[in-house]
């Protein structure tokens, strides 16, 4: 298969190259799929260090389940989702009661400033909020309202029935709006 | 109602500004995970080489075996020059006894 045509494939197909021993295949579902599991990671955890190692981690259990995946049984971002969040669950377990010094690092592991000051701004706000909630809840309104998944994917990733996704979203999003109430209109200093 | 969907519609700025700043992993973790993909498909021999420890074991085992055989090739003289015999030993002691009785006797 050309590079263009294998561009175009779905993840099943490069994962099957990819079992088949084409490190093109490799290359270009890093490309497609790692902004999206260390994106979720960096968001659930807020920690940039702990996320690169979820990421790897998640990765590599992708390659390692390769020659055994069933085409047609799952999505492999569903998969990858289910398998990143279930290694965030642990590992905020492993490092409970967050510290203070974590609180205070969330600001400096934000992405970088790409899309204008403003976005920078309430991007960083909104993560200095979520890491506020609670867990499970956090975990919700990332996949739901940033990652834009649909509630009964959310729920096929987080075990949970479409009616808890809902219920988790909805407290999230009362709790965000309370505590970002007072910076909506603080950080409308640029374009609007 | 109403306050529900002004709460909605002020968040949806916020998760409108998180979308459009993507986090973006750096290099060398991309680096590391097309090493684990590339180690991952590599011949069944050789994941179990790396398991090992790959080439500094490698190295370590044959660096080990050169100086086994060196040292096996060698004439075992070289091994007596350097140890005595139970004979010189036993030589030793007599001439230390001898010289006792040297001093006995004034």
């Amino acid at each position: 298969m050309s590079y263009d045509a294998m561009i175009q494939a779905a993840d099943e197909t490069l994962l099957a190259l990819y079992a088949k021993g084409n490190p093109m295949a490799a290359q270009i579902l890093t490309t497609r799929l790692s902004p999206m599991v260390f994106g979720y990671a960096s968001r659930v955890l807020g920690q940039q260090d702990l996320a690169e190692d979820i990421t790897q981690e998640a990765m590599l259990r992708l390659w390692k389940i390769a020659p055994k995946w069933r085409v047609g049984e799952a999505k492999i971002s569903t998969w990858l989702y289910q398998v990143t969040a279930n290694l965030c669950t642990d590992q905020l377990r492993k490092t409970r009661p967050m510290s203070l010094d974590v609180i205070s690092d969330v600001k400096d592991t934000q992405p970088p400033v790409t899309a204008g000051l403003q976005n920078a701004a309430r991007s960083s706000a909104l993560q200095a909020a979520l890491m506020n909630l609670p867990d499970r809840q956090r975990q919700a309104i990332i996949l739901r309202h940033i990652e834009e998944l649909s509630n009964p994917e959310i729920g096929n990733i987080m075990n949970i029935s479409v009616e808890a996704v809902e219920s988790l979203t909805a407290r999230g999003k009362r709790a965000l709006s309370v505590m970002l109430a007072d910076q909506k209109d603080a950080l409308s200093y640029a374009t609007e | 109602m109403q306050q529900n969907k002004k709460d909605d519609a002020d968040l949806d700025v916020f998760f409108e500004a998180a979308r459009a700043t993507p986090y973006v992993p750096p290099v060398p973790l991309v680096d590391r995970i097309l090493n684990d993909a590339a180690s991952q498909n590599a011949p069944f021999w050789h994941k179990i080489w790396s398991e090992l420890g790959g080439w500094p074991v490698t190295v370590g085992l044959a660096t080990a075996c050169s100086i086994g055989i060196v040292i096996g090739l060698t004439s075992p003289m070289l091994v007596s020059d350097i140890y005595m015999s139970e004979a010189d030993i036993w030589a030793s002691d007599n001439l230390l006894l001898d010289v006792s009785v040297f001093m006995d006797e004034g």
